[in-house]
């Protein structure tokens, strides 16, 4: 027997952590509400059948409010799982109930997992589950997802109920809302069996979300104009009755019934409403003062970590790993096996050059990552979304824009694919132009190339200000944008903070792994492509013919072609301008390309540093003019396809490259002669 | 009165919600609907982070003025 | 023959690369790697 089981909750709820330990897969756990926008699907292990295990983006109700509610509720609806497996945060019961009561009235088997159950019992609160399930009216199994308890437990419960449905509608008897309502549900019912027959939707559900005046309910089932007239005339009465539009005393009655519900099945140890830990924590890390300079002195001290002492000792190392071990070897085995002259190039000076030169950053990335996950996992990044509300509205965009923005320091792709959970287009738009402004993992190998050679006494100090100078670019072309081509209101900012957690060192060794195979992977593939490409540039010249002097190399016409545009900012000559063109198919391509340009990888006599190579050709300001390119300029193939797939329009896609552009090339420009008018060099 | 002028610390019974539709609709998969007891956790510049049915949701100006309590 | 050998490998390769990128950019996936540990990201996952 093959089922499906779709994973539904609330944000944070501990779904995916659920679906990771089903599965056995890693996919990404953060502690903050929407990390997961699409569906995902596994096959769940450790199971006879075939069972695959669907993963939604977390929902609080089934009224679709924003994309990923509209993702998740379209699933259910649409594809009709075997099972719906509702996972509960039992610590705030409450309000995660609230989804249970309108996933139960869809008629597709329900479990529920009540979830954490592990902190419940710390808290020294108790809860009865066969009075919950009998309430409820559905199975009821405890589960704590993150040490994978009840996890096999739940699936065979899942299976069962399962077995037991074989794909029919179950129909909960569980009457939970007022007599009215009660009565009029099932008169508009009978009138939808005989109007609706062939739709194959639950008469129940249909009748209380046309009742309800869901208009997307109301295009889904394509009832008759007189059956709706007939239904609003129920719907006037009732509102009459309440005094209360109709919506309000349906969710009135779902938390009432809830609450009953509750105040049988759960006994609480402390009651009363004295403030938490984390409400004392998020005293302090939101005052009203301290809250930015505290959340700038986080990231400060993250920085001085990853690039102080510990981050430039991996670097040697790693360094005198590939430029001389891998080198030396590579090019003994190429002599013994007597190649010719140019494969020997294109391995030593291409290959490895190129590669090289970027995976020297690897365990400095994964550092940097590993401390970023401590603040994202205990629930700090969420406070800090709010903490830049604030800020953020100046802009006229809201704090939920702030969590693509963080996303985008890892990778703009992805972060500009989560600007969806915004509602509003205008948001959305202006999300996605300013979050490559963000600086993203790939990024990091440029600066810590030029930092390590042109501000060494300062690495972390100079790092940390590239970044807030992407921040504060952003800023202002927020406001620039937002008074001219974006003008609306900010679309209002309600979100959940999870309570602080400690992250596990299990969570927080996966996303550094996942942070150090990503890395190593696309250079593997993609940068290990661009090596080769762009060794074959710069040894041969238009006419396919080896050059000796590589200025006259395809890349060297190329660059010498287009270097003038880049003379204003102080890096006008080939080698940084060719840099800077193969950086669109991935930023760390300019550090490649900077180091096959300048020979490093040759081994033997004339055997180069590419620090102190471009220590000839730059100048620490020049040098900082060229951080500050990087960083601003149009983003890397895969963002600008993202960029094109969600702004689903050329004209804005174009706008918004072009825009990022053309402040790469002013704020450079600036940078550079503002800084030689101040005498620096 | 609206949800900005509630101290810090004091509970209070939500009364009724002003926002628009969708809004509102979000907000009651939330907790907030009238009857619901509310309190003020911290206030930052007038964005709140308030407590409703044992969860902590951090709102902003715009929409706690739309929220009516009655303590 | 090494230089056939080898240098047939690594041209394999890169057209390889460039081909999959191609498509997978096409299919509307991600091709992002470096620092692509979010859940959207479509790097370690097919299913």
């Amino acid at each position: 027997m093959s089922f499906r089981f779709a994973l539904v909750g609330n944000p944070n709820c501990g779904k995916t952590t659920m679906f990771n330990e089903m599965t056995g897969s890693t996919q990404y756990v953060g502690n903050w509400a929407g990390v997961t926008i699409e569906k995902k699907e596994g096959k769940a292990r450790k199971t006879k059948e075939d069972i695959r295990i669907i993963d939604l983006p977390g929902i609080y109700s089934l009224s679709p409010y924003s994309m990923e509610e509209i993702i998740a509720r379209d699933y259910i609806i649409n594809e009709k799982p075997d099972v719906i497996i509702n996972i509960v945060d039992v610590t705030n019961i409450e309000r995660n109930l609230y989804l249970t009561t309108q996933v139960m009235e869809l008629g597709i088997p329900v479990v529920v997992a009540l979830n954490m159950m592990d902190a419940l019992e710390a808290k020294g609160d108790k809860v009865d589950i066969s009075v919950l399930g009998k309430s409820l009216g559905v199975p009821v199994v405890c589960t704590s997802a993150n040490k994978g308890h009840g996890i096999s437990e739940l699936l065979e419960k899942a299976i069962q109920v399962a077995q037991a449905a074989k794909g029919k509608a179950v129909l909960s008897d569980i009457k939970m809302y007022d007599e009215e309502i009660e009565k009029c549900i099932s008169e508009i019912e009978k009138k939808l069996v005989s109007a609706l027959k062939e739709k194959n939707v639950n008469p129940r559900w249909a009748a209380i979300k046309l009742l309800e005046g869901d208009e997307k309910a109301k295009e889904r089932l394509n009832a008759k104009e007189s059956l709706i007239e007939d239904i609003q005339l129920y719907q006037e009465k009732l509102e009459k009755h309440y005094d209360n539009d109709m919506e309000t005393v349906i969710a009135d009655n779902r938390y009432r019934f809830i609450s009953d519900i509750v105040s049988k099945a759960v006994q609480k140890k402390f009651k009363g409403s004295e403030l938490t830990l984390s409400d004392k924590i998020d005293k302090v890390v939101t005052h009203k003062i301290l809250a930015i300079p505290m959340f700038l002195l986080v990231m400060f001290a993250v920085f001085q970590i990853t690039f102080g002492a510990v981050g430039s000792f991996t670097i040697d190392w790693t360094d005198a790993f590939i430029n001389e071990t891998v080198a030396g070897f590579a090019t003994t085995w190429l002599e013994a096996g007597g190649a010719a002259e140019w494969l020997k190039a294109l391995v030593v000076e291409g290959i490895i050059a190129g590669l090289g030169s970027i995976l020297v950053f690897v365990p400095q990335i994964m550092i940097m990552f590993f401390f970023l996950s401590i603040l994202e996992d205990s629930g700090y990044m969420a406070r800090a979304a709010f903490v830049m509300d604030r800020l953020l509205r100046k802009l006229g965009l809201s704090g939920k824009s702030f969590i693509p923005m963080l996303m985008g320091f890892g990778c703009s792709t992805p972060a500009i694919m989560a600007a969806r959970t915004l509602e509003n287009e205008k948001d959305r738009r202006l999300t996605i132009i300013l979050t490559p402004f963000m600086s993203c993992g790939a990024r990091l190998p440029v600066y810590a190339l030029f930092t390590a050679a042109f501000f060494a006494q300062n690495q972390s100090l100079v790092i940390f200000s590239i970044y807030l100078l992407g921040i504060i670019v952003a800023i202002l072309s927020g406001i620039l944008l937002k008074n001219t081509v974006l003008k609306g209101e900010a679309a209002p900012f309600v979100m959940e903070l999870p309570p602080y957690r400690i992250p596990t060192f299990k969570g927080l060794m996966i996303h550094m792994w996942d942070r150090g195979k990503g890395f190593i992977k696309k250079a593997g593939t993609v940068i290990f492509a661009a090596s080769v490409i762009i060794w074959f540039c710069q040894s041969f010249s238009f006419s396919l013919t080896m050059v000796e002097d590589a200025s006259q190399s395809i890349f060297g016409v190329v660059g010498t072609f287009i270097a003038p545009f880049f003379a204003p900012l102080g890096f006008g000559e080939w080698k940084s301008a060719v840099a800077l063109l193969t950086g669109f198919v991935a930023k760390e391509a300019v550090v490649a390309t900077m180091g096959i340009l300048h020979g490093v990888g040759e081994v033997g006599e004339d055997s180069v540093e590419l620090a102190a190579a471009l220590q000839a050709s730059f100048t620490p300001l020049k040098a900082y003019a060229f951080m500050a390119f990087t960083l601003l300029y149009m983003p890397c193939l895969a963002a600008f396809a993202a960029i094109k797939r969600e702004m689903n329009s050329w004209k804005w896609t174009l706008f918004t490259v072009g825009y990022q552009t053309a402040a790469a090339w002013i704020v450079s420009m600036l940078i550079f002669q503002g800084g030689r008018l101040l005498g620096l060099n | 009165m609206p949800l900005t002028m509630l101290s810090p610390g004091k509970e209070a019974v939500i009364n009724a919600c002003r926002a628009k539709d969708s809004t509102k609709k979000f907000l009651e998969g939330l907790g907030i609907i009238p009857g619901v007891s509310i309190s003020v956790i911290s206030e930052m510049s007038g964005n709140l982070i308030v407590s409703v049915k044992g969860a902590r949701l951090a709102l902003n100006k715009g929409i706690a003025q739309q929220l009516l309590v009655k303590i | 023959m090494i230089n056939w050998v080898v240098g047939g490998i690594i041209v394999g390769l890169t057209i390889f690369v460039i081909v999959r990128t191609i498509l997978r950019m096409r299919r509307g996936e991600s091709t992002c790697c470096s620092g692509c540990s979010k859940s959207q990201c479509n790097c370690e996952h097919k299913s």
